[in-house]
């Protein structure tokens, strides 16, 4: 197996999940296809090959298909990525507002390429499409929050407290 | 689901309703699309992604044409054709200047980011962007941008090669693999311009259908790695066929480079009693044995060349002095029904012997087996035809032959085109028994075993080069076609057989000119096959009498 | 019943002027509006109790009767949309909700969701009642994590209340409501590609015909309706069809909650009747252009509505009929404002990647057309271009839109055609001199 995982599985919260998941799609279990890629990357943090094998299995459906409806969607994953994905929406009136010069800044600093992630796994930069929060342009989502109004260097300030936060944590030095 | 109606609605419809393509009143069957009433009617609507045997997938939009609305006002938003069903009084223009533009922009867009690969790629001269850009589009790229890049040469399977450039995205392989095979190896990764089909990584396309999708690729995404850079299409010639690898007897094409005199590629041909649109990926390689350098190629006396009168005056001082029951013969269900029944005239009326063994006896146990598709355990394409032609009265058990050359008192053995010796549970069995006999005459293919065991080899001409018909599992009978005239000094087995006959047994007056006399001269005398000749069996074949007709379409179960 | 713990970004909701019912924002000055205990306090399910009351038929003709029409952005007649369920089906019917919200500019149904997920729930139930169905799936954008927890909230507190389940408030009639989450794919929001999303498919969308409401969710009748257009029928079914389409202008119904961003001092959403003045909105509601600036764009309903020009805004009405005089669209009713600073043609370059980036990639025109106008937009804006280049653009479009199985051809081709003929110019400056004349963002 690559990466030197063995036979991947659900743990028991996934494995809940994943029975409570099946029980809603009663018509046809491969309507449980999203939700279920879901609680698998929740639980792995993006899909290598065998966990999409695994998840073909327990939904009854070939692989090959899983495959190609999960590569279809930009949030799951298929390289891992940082623990913070910081997602910077690059649409109108985010941009307006320099969305192009926060993610060259902050490229930059972290010493990354749009898409790259920093050596220590910790953060992993990305320009994504609108989120859905114009009024408070700009916008970034890290992970599952969301921010507004990041103008100027409060993005910088949002990472720095994510390091800080890291640091107490002990999960960096 | 888009498949074409089966015969049986064909016979329902009574009062057929209509409605107009370009003016013309047509009939159309309820159910029945817009595109499949044109194509029927020869009207030219140009589609990639529509197949009569897949879904309607509706993304190439090659087939849009444009509607008249209630008031007779031609509609300016055109629909696609394969997914409209025929409504009477319909009318649709596919002719029109706008449905031309149409046609040459969905052009332009397929061949946006397509790569020049023509010089390269094996599907030049059979390619629908080629064939339609003559037709439709003629116009230079005005894309002054970077095409997008995807994988090239790329193994899918032992099979099929994927080239992701030339894909144009029609989703046929992909929808063959679903509703066909039902094996699903294949998808589309990604989306948008990035999109491209796929298999999952550490999976191949290795079922026994997977070059199926490389026919219907209309393009040169998929082809097949047996093919690839070995022949260019426009040097082949295309024979029909049927496929001799097992009994479903598959229709097939031979694709054959005439002036060479060499087959290089077997395609499915439509037929829907049989393999509808189908083949498997054994039959594919049926034509490999015919430019093989084993074929035996001129007549053999005692291990060294010999002319055909040669030969033939070898068996006949071969059969000096013998009785009608010191001769035997030994068939096989690979022949043809026309070789077989010569075979049977010659050993029957020039021989005068009755001692004809249907097949070899006992043979290697075949642990060959059938699937829930196309392909039959029984690997051979004749056995409906031998049984027909050798009935248990007509024959006897080729134990019956054992014991007379064990005997001493067959001294003479004729063998029809099957390689007993291989064939046979014991060749050294089988290699000793030949040993005992003085005279065995073998009407060979090739150079196998039985040949080397053989006193005389006579040359027999393939099945592709050759006419005849074969029987299938379900007694349907079916013609192959010569693709070239037979190589070497072979002759189809029918016509050794009727050249020793006139030149052993003039009396016997055996003489046909052609294939179709032989089966005329069968349809005559075999109840089973009476009243059928060459032109009743067409192109899609014909049963044999008391055979039951199929009512189930050609399906994966 | 899970309490979600997370509490989603706000946006700012501002007042709007007017004496007109506050159909979708009247409760939400409090904070705690979206739990089920204020929404029933404040009146909340009483619209599902009338509707368990009426014949199914009678509520569609009331909804016709309202005027409503689709709040994702096609405005169809709601009502008329529903009537076209067959009243008899082999197959069950579905109503499916679209929280999938993803028109760039838009950003009113996140904060509906995250505001009054049981009013949406409400408004859906209603829905499926109407039509004969037994379930509801709601398909909540992938992005929305904490709004997709209020989501599931709601409809938890809904089976806890009885107003879904296998006996909905005792009427003897079953209703299920679950929720799907999408994983980053704008086409998801078009209706057909949201089924095959649901089904648990790439969001491709389906071949029409057939059409959802004939043969739809799983070969079912489905209706889809967006979170605004459900959150508006509770309010319908207990004040009347009537007296909703008092509301607005006489064929544009209602109040809507329009989105404003961009250059404007007061970003936010507005609950306001349909048929509000542009430049009023613009101006007097929202605070008007900052920094001295003045209006020089208008996009009126998000990316895929035509602009509107200086001359223009001012007399433009935000409804359907209004705007299509002036060749744009109400759309999502998404406004974006752009002063004078702003390049056009980088706002155009914007979009397109936005739409090369989101094409589904089923059929040939948008998968091919659509990344190729992209390609020559970026160009453009860099004024590295021919000037040809321009109706070259145009031609494209010309040639992707109509012809595809989707409309999301059509809403990349708009802005194009409507930014390339109202505002050539603006174009044909950064070709002859090789660059953008306007100043960088940000």
């Amino acid at each position: 197996m690559a990466g030197g995982m063995t036979t991947p599985a659900f743990n028991e919260v996934s494995e809940k999940d994943f029975q409570e998941t099946i029980a809603r799609y009663p018509v046809d279990r491969a309507s449980a296809t999203l939700p279920v890629l879901w609680i698998a990357q929740r639980q792995f943090g993006w899909l290598p090959a065998e966990v999409l094998e695994y998840v073909a299995s327990r939904l009854g459906l070939p692989v090959a298909r899983v495959t190609g409806v999960a590569s279809f969607y930009t949030m799951f994953k298929f390289k891992p990525t940082g623990r913070y994905h910081i997602q910077i929406c690059r649409n109108l009136s985010c941009a307006m507002f320099g969305a192009e010069r926060i993610t060259e800044r902050i490229c930059k600093k972290l010493g990354v390429k749009i898409g790259g992630t920093t050596k220590d796994n910790l953060f992993t930069v990305d320009q994504v499409e609108c989120l859905a929060a114009c009024g408070i342009a700009p916008a970034v989502q890290v992970n599952e929050d969301f921010h507004g109004t990041m103008k100027g260097e409060k993005l910088d300030q949002l990472l720095e407290v994510i390091v800080e936060e890291e640091k107490k944590k002990g999960t960096r030095p | 689901m888009g498949f074409d109606e089966t015969e049986e609605t064909r016979y329902h419809a009574r009062a057929m309703p209509k409605m107009f393509i370009d003016g013309q009143e047509m009939e159309f069957r309820p159910g029945q699309t817009v595109l499949s009433l044109a194509h029927e009617n020869d009207v030219d609507v140009p589609y990639f992604c529509y197949h009569p045997g897949l879904s309607i997938a509706g993304n190439c939009r090659m087939c849009l044409v444009q509607f008249e609305n209630d008031k007779g006002e031609i509609q300016k938003k055109p629909d696609i054709s394969c997914n409209m069903a025929c409504k009477p009084g319909m009318k649709v223009h596919t002719q029109t200047e706008s449905v031309k533009k149409l046609q040459s922009s969905v052009m332009e867009f397929l061949l946006l980011n397509h790569p020049l690969d023509c010089p390269v790629c094996d599907q030049a001269g059979e390619c629908w962007l080629q064939e339609y850009y003559m037709d439709y589009a003629l116009a230079p790229s005005a894309m002054r941008d970077h095409k997008t890049e995807k994988p090239k040469a790329v193994p899918l399977g032992p099979n099929v090669m994927l080239d992701a450039e030339r894909c144009i995205l029609c989703t046929r392989c992909v929808r063959f693999c679903d509703e066909v095979t039902k094996t699903s190896e294949l998808t589309i990764v990604n989306r948008g311009g990035h999109a491209e089909i796929s298999t999952f990584p550490s999976q191949r396309l290795e079922n026994l259908y997977s070059s199926n999708v490389v026919d219907i690729c209309p393009v040169g995404a998929l082809t097949h790695r047996d093919f690839r850079f070995q022949q260019r299409v426009w040097f082949l010639k295309e024979t029909e066929s049927v496929c001799n690898l097992c009994s479903n007897g598959c229709n097939t094409y031979v694709d054959a480079n005439a002036v060479d005199r060499q087959a290089y590629r077997i395609r499915p041909r439509h037929n829907d009693a049989v393999n509808a649109y189908w083949m498997c990926d054994i039959g594919r390689g049926a034509y490999k044995p015919v430019n093989a350098p084993t074929r035996s190629q001129h007549p053999v006396v005692a291990g060294a060349k010999a002319t055909w009168d040669a030969a033939a005056g070898a068996v006949a001082a071969g059969l000096v002095g013998l009785k009608a029951d010191a001769i035997a013969a030994v068939t096989s269900p690979y022949s043809t029904n026309e070789n077989l029944w010569a075979f049977r005239r010659f050993v029957w009326d020039a021989l005068k012997s009755t001692q004809v063994a249907a097949e070899v006896s006992p043979q290697a146990e075949s642990h060959a087996k059938g699937d829930d598709f196309l392909l039959k355990a029984d690997r051979t394409p004749n056995r409906q035809g031998l049984d027909a032609v050798f009935s248990a009265a007509d024959s006897i058990h080729f134990d019956a032959v054992r014991e007379g050359i064990d005997a001493g008192r067959i001294k003479a053995l004729f063998i029809l085109e099957a390689d007993i010796v291989r064939l046979a549970k014991s060749p050294d069995d089988i290699r000793a028994l030949l040993a005992k006999v003085p005279l065995v005459v073998y009407f060979a293919t090739h150079l196998d075993e039985t040949a080397a065991a053989s006193k005389v080899v006579l040359p027999a001409a393939t099945f592709v080069e050759m006419d005849g018909t074969f029987t299938n599992h379900a007694g349907r009978v079916q013609r192959i076609k010569p693709a070239f005239a037979p190589l070497y000094e072979s002759r189809p087995s029918w016509a050794i057989a009727e050249y020793l006959a006139t030149t052993l047994a003039p009396a016997a007056r055996l003489t046909w000119k052609k294939a179709e006399d032989v089966f005329a001269d069968l349809a005559s005398r075999v109840p089973a096959f009476g009243g059928l000749t060459y032109a009743r069996v067409g192109d899609q074949g014909a049963l044999l009498n008391g055979a039951a007709a199929t009512t189930q379409p050609v399906a994966r179960t | 019943m899970r309490i979600p713990a997370g509490k989603p970004t706000p946006a700012y909701v501002g007042d709007s002027p007017g004496d007109f019912p506050r159909i979708l924002t009247g409760t939400w000055k409090d904070p705690d509006a979206w739990t089920i205990e204020s929404y029933l306090k404040s009146g909340g399910y009483e619209g599902l109790k009338k509707a368990l009351t009426m014949k199914p038929d009678d509520i569609i003709n009331d909804v016709k009767a309202s005027g409503l029409r689709g709040r994702g952005g096609a405005g169809f007649s709601t009502g008329m949309k529903w009537s076209f369920v067959p009243k008899e089906s082999k197959k069950p019917k579905y109503i499916a909700v679209n929280a999938d919200e993803g028109e760039p500019g838009t950003f009113k149904d996140r904060e509906l969701i995250a505001r009054d997920p049981n009013k949406i729930i409400e408004g859906a139930i209603i829905a499926a009642f109407a039509i004969g169905a037994n379930d509801v799936y709601v398909y909540c954008r992938g992005e929305f994590f904490r709004e997709a927890e209020r989501f599931q909230y709601a409809i938890d507190a809904a089976y806890e209340k009885g107003f879904v389940g296998d006996n909905v408030m005792g009427s003897g009639w079953k209703c299920h409501v679950r929720m799907t989450r999408g994983a980053g794919a704008y086409i998801c929001g078009e209706e057909t590609a949201m089924l095959t999303s649901l089904e648990g498919n790439k969001g491709w969308p389906k071949l029409k015909p057939p059409f959802p409401a004939v043969q739809g969710l799983f070969g079912g009748p489905t209706i889809v309706n967006n979170v605004e257009t459900c959150a508006a029928l509770p309010w319908i079914l207990v004040n009347g069809g009537a007296a909703y389409a008092k509301i607005g202008t006489e064929k544009s119904t209602g109040t809507r909650l329009y989105g404003i961003s961009g250059r404007i001092a007061k970003p936010g959403l507005y609950e306001l009747p349909m048929g509000f003045n542009v430049g009023t909105f613009i101006h007097d509601v929202a605070g008007g252009v900052p920094n001295g600036k003045k209006v020089k764009y208008v996009i009126p309903g998000g990316s895929s509505t035509p602009i509107l020009l200086a001359d223009e805004y001012m007399k433009a009405g935000l409804d359907h009929e209004s705007l299509a005089t002036f060749k744009s669209s109400l759309g999502t009713g998404a406004v974006i404002v752009l002063d004078e600073t702003d390049c056009l043609v980088r706002t155009l370059s914007v979009f397109q990647n936005f739409y090369a980036h989101e094409t589904c990639g089923q059929c040939s025109p948008c998968r091919e057309g659509v990344p190729w106008v992209a390609k020559i937009c970026r160009r453009i804006e860099k004024g590295n271009a021919e000037m040809e280049e321009i109706d070259q653009v145009l031609r494209i479009a010309d040639q992707f839109m109509g012809k595809t199985i989707c409309a999301f051809a059509d809403g990349a081709g708009f802005p194009i055609v409507s930014y390339l003929t109202k505002a050539k110019g603006e174009f044909e400056a950064h070709i002859r001199n090789k660059g953008c004349p306007y100043p960088a963002w940000g």
